[in-house]
């Protein structure tokens, strides 16, 4: 019962993504037994090319059980019994080896049939030749112990199982305590969780509101404009938003924000033109101005990808790998927003998503007896404040405006919000939106 | 039975013996056709039999496709390339039982002229491409017999290839198919595939042309490998031997020098490549596109991405049908671009597989499996099938590819992609025959095999770029089909070298 570990390395590599990810360590005991390969495949079936591609989630679900032909006769009653044999392997590594395709719960089963202090006769070693032959182990497994030159005196007298937890690698026992670690953090994560969500879900319970603001300034301090923070990992590469508008409702909001963020960063904008929609307005092409692409991409900070698409809302893409893609205009100038950098206290941010949603949903999309009710809290909310939330233009005041534009009833605002669309308009970038409106 | 002579087509129909066969003269095998005659009868094309032809009499030469006889009647299929109509031979006033029987016994796929009147149908024909009328035949006549047995049957080879193999349906294998290409042509999939494939040619000229370039010619047979690197044919030429042309590029850009500043060409282009994979063959057709330009190299790249999205608007506006059919056969989502095309840098698409846990070097060329994965990667974040990679790294490019001017490891070239794989590659050349003799011997290159090449660059020569498309990829790849070999007429691989 000699476990076999051949290269497979060269059959790995071909694979298209990272096989130590994925591959969990299967568990100590039924390594003892036999050695269960999680992550080791055949070689691709070669049948017709279309089919050659073996999808990797597909045979991560079965390991592949070597042993040596001494214990056949063995598997060979697993066999009656469903377990499907794969051919005995031609290749070198393989010679006296067969190879067994087991689901992984049946796998743990199998070490049952193989009772740990079963008599038998000695194997002699397989590599014998030269003593010390270099076998070439995969890197994607921990390793285990060679259970031949440590039990050579006394062989079997020990049950494997019990040998190999005598003898851990004190880098499992520290993967053991990082593993238990993690849980316990988790634990408390979990119950941390529960016991917000409990106050969330009973109104009435008593939680202090100023301790949280507190909490969440405290968070906030460090305000510096990172851009590598916000948008994850840097590759070197152009750090590209890529947005899908319909052109027949032109997102005027992103459009703004998208000029703000110039007078911020280095940011490289492109429109394009999706194949599902034809004949794109002019003045939608040419919204980002006539840009001079004299760098290459890669010294911009950002890039700003609009693309005119058939879709239903805007849609925000940005990294694909970690992120899904944000939908609706609201939720897409929030994202954008924040890539100012500026930092508000809970209240401010409620207030500004509120706002955000109350613009979309009700001053652009709503009834007339809805658009009226913004228009009037719009009135009271800047009776108070030069702007919708606090003393600085926010995100809301950018999405209000426009979708005041939009609407149409700009002209009809009451006193204090006519006040707040002219300091809107001396704004260079919300300025520059309005000719799209025509 | 008694074969009818033409001018016993014109008899009178009151001759009916109702024992005998009386409509002996509305059928049979016609004589050969040696350009006897001009006759003034009109044939009607099947595309044209619809309800406004209604209650006709008309002549329609067409194949039998299928036939199935049914007692007193039988039902013919009669196609015209990928047309079909359902006719219909029934005893009656004009066909006695001998006829049908005659009719019946057609070989399939042989050539008929036949008579008959156009006659709506209430219910629709499903399985015919005229779906409202049939054609209830009055004569018809064999123009030319086809053998009884087909090496393959036109059904098998545009059934869908479904999962599975399921209902132990009949598909016919490739090689099966290539062998008798003829046949296989004939199917309403291989028409609409070769179809638009002329359709990508012809578009590729009139935009081209639109657009002030000139259509040039050059030899296939060479003196000496233009490229240097890759396998070329060798043929014996007289007394020595020659080469077969791996690309007209060498003469593409003595055209430039010599001031044609935007030439194209069609034509083919051959590679002794040993590949047996879906997309290589050894000869394929090329379409190269060669220009001089100011100041900056992607000048060209956006000249050449806009002629393929040209292209592209075109067949989706004209060739709709077309796609229709063979996505009946093979279905593919459409095909989706971006206009301006996506220029995405090479370090992108390596972060953007990087974020993906693919481990790769920044000077290692793309391998065809991160080349797709790329591509998925591309269609999900952008949703165009169609994107440009710009500034590969030098090392893995050709000697007389321009090196960036700020990344020495850089070079100023692309490769165009679709559906995730490469259907171009091109560069900005050096023109400068100091710099062409210094890169050739970095790569080890003997100078005295290229010195007629650096020699076309030593009286002036305008800063150019360009790169060659193979039309047989592009085919394949627009309509999302999984072999070169279908989309090539008559494929060149190294195993097949006929038909």
């Amino acid at each position: 019962m000699k476990p076999q570990i051949s290269p497979l390395k060269a059959s790995l590599k071909n694979f298209p993504l990272p096989l130590h990810r994925s591959s969990a360590p299967p568990s100590a005991r039924s390594l003892a037994v036999l050695r269960t390969f999680p992550s080791l495949s055949p070689p691709p079936p070669k049948k017709k090319k279309k089919k050659s591609t073996l999808s990797f989630s597909n045979w991560r679900k079965t390991r592949f059980v070597t042993c040596q032909s001494g214990i056949f006769g063995q598997l060979e009653s697993l066999r009656q019994e469903g377990f499907p044999v794969l051919q005995p392997l031609r290749r070198k590594d393989y010679s006296n080896c067969h190879l067994f395709e087991l689901p992984i719960a049946r796998s743990c089963a199998l070490s049952s049939h193989f009772p740990s202090a079963m008599p038998m006769y000695q194997v002699k070693p397989y590599h014998a030749v030269n003593g010390s032959l270099c076998v070439e182990l995969p890197t994607c497994m921990y390793r285990v112990p060679n259970i031949h030159s440590k039990n050579r005196g006394s062989a079997f007298s020990v049950g494997p199982a019990g040998h190999v937890q005598e003898e851990a690698d004190p880098s499992l026992q520290a993967l053991e305590l990082r593993q238990e670690e993690i849980l316990k953090r988790l634990y408390e994560l979990k119950a941390a969780v529960d016991g917000l969500s409990k106050m969330i879900q009973t109104p009435d319970a008593d939680f202090d509101m100023t301790n949280m603001i507190q909490a969440s300034e405290r968070i906030l301090t460090t305000s510096a404009v990172d851009l590598d923070s916000m948008l994850g990992k840097d590759y070197g590469a152009l750090k590209d938003i890529v947005i899908n508008a319909n052109p027949t409702l032109p997102p005027l909001s992103l459009l703004v924000l998208h000029s703000f963020l110039c007078e911020h960063y280095k940011i490289l904008s492109t429109v394009h033109v999706h194949s599902s929609v034809k004949n794109v307005p002019e003045n939608l092409l040419k919204c980002f101005g006539e840009q001079s692409k004299k760098q290459s991409r890669h010294e911009y900070q950002l890039g700003f990808t609009l693309i005119w698409k058939d879709v239903p809302k805007p849609q925000m893409k940005f990294s694909i790998q970690t992120m899904c893609p944000i939908e609706g205009e609201g939720n897409i100038a929030r994202f954008l927003f924040s890539l100012f950098g500026q930092k508000y206290n809970a209240v401010s941010l409620t207030l500004i998503d509120s706002w955000i949603d109350m613009a979309l949903f009700q001053l652009k999309e709503g009834s007339s007896k809805e658009k009226a009710a913004v228009l009037r809290s719009m009135n009271s909310a800047l009776g108070r404040s030069p702007w919708l939330v606090g003393n600085e233009l926010t995100a809301a005041d950018i999405v209000a405006w426009c979708a005041l534009q939009q609407s149409g009833s700009a002209n009809s605002a009451p006193a204090n919000v006519q006040k707040w669309m002219k300091s809107c308009e001396n704004l260079a970038s919300m300025n520059a939106a309005l000719k799209f409106l025509k | 039975m008694p074969s009818a002579s033409r001018q016993n087509q014109e008899k009178p129909r009151e001759i009916m013996e109702a024992a005998e066969d009386y409509a002996k003269e509305r059928y049979g095998i016609s004589s050969m056709i040696q350009s006897q005659e001009k006759p003034d009868r009109i044939l009607v094309r099947v595309k044209d039999l619809t309800v406004q032809k209604a209650d006709e009499v008309v002549w329609v030469r067409a194949r039998i496709h299928t036939s199935r006889a049914k007692g007193k009647q039988c039902f013919l299929v009669l196609r015209q390339q990928q047309f079909n109509v359902q006719a219909l031979v029934a005893v009656g006033d004009h066909a006695s039982k001998q006829m049908v029987k005659f009719a019946a016994n057609i070989n399939k796929e042989s050539i008929v002229d036949v008579e008959g009147v156009v006659r709506k149908v209430n219910q629709k024909i499903g399985s015919c491409t005229q779906q409202d009328v049939e054609l209830h035949v009055q004569r018809i006549y064999v123009i030319s017999l086809a053998e009884p047995r087909l090496p393959l049957q036109l059904e098998d080879a545009v059934r869908p290839e479904v999962e599975g193999e399921e209902e132990g349906r009949a598909t016919v294998n490739q090689d099966t198919r290539l062998d008798n290409r003829v046949i296989d042509l004939r199917t309403s999939t291989s028409q609409a595939i070769f179809r638009l494939q002329s359709g990508i040619c012809y578009l590729f000229r009139e935009t081209l042309i639109h657009k002030g370039f000139v259509e040039i010619q050059t030899p296939k047979i060479i003196s000496a490998a233009s490229e240097g690197g890759a396998n070329v044919f060798t043929v014996s030429y007289f007394k020595s031997n020659a080469y077969l042309a791996q690309s007209p590029q060498l003469y593409k850009q003595m055209c430039i020098c010599a001031d044609f500043e935007k030439v194209f060409c069609i034509g083919p282009v051959f590679r002794a490549e040993d590949s047996n994979t879906h997309r290589h063959l050894t000869e394929f057709v090329g379409l190269d596109i060669e220009m001089a330009f100011n100041y900056h190299y992607h000048e060209v790249v956006d000249e050449i991405a806009d002629t393929l999205v040209q292209i592209f608007k075109g067949l989706q506006e004209r060739f709709q049908t077309e796609i229709q059919t063979v996505n009946k056969q093979f279905p593919c989502e459409p095909f989706k671009f971006l206009e301006p095309t996506l220029r995405l840098e090479y370090r992108e698409a390596l972060a953007l597989l990087r974020e993906a846990g693919v481990e790769m070097g920044d000077e290692e060329d793309l391998s065809t499996p991160n080349e797709k994965l790329l591509g998925r990667l591309v269609k999900e974040k952008y949703d165009t099938d169609f994107y440009i990679l710009d500034k590969y790294p030098l090392a893995v490019r050709p000697f007389y590819t321009m090196p960036d001017p700020r990344n020495p490891k850089q070079s100023n070239s692309y490769d165009m992609f679709m559906r995730g794989e490469e259907i171009l590659s091109g560069a900005q050349r050096i023109h400068d025959p100091q710099l062409l003799t210094e890169r050739a011997l970095h790569h080890g290159i003997d100078l005295e095999k290229i010195k007629a090449y650096i020699d076309s660059f030593r009286f002036g020569a305008p800063p150019h770029a360009g790169g060659g498309i193979g039309l047989e990829r592009v085919t394949m790849l627009y309509l999302g089909l999984h072999n070169v070999r279908q989309t090539s007429m008559f494929p060149r691989d190294p195993k097949r070298l006929t038909p």
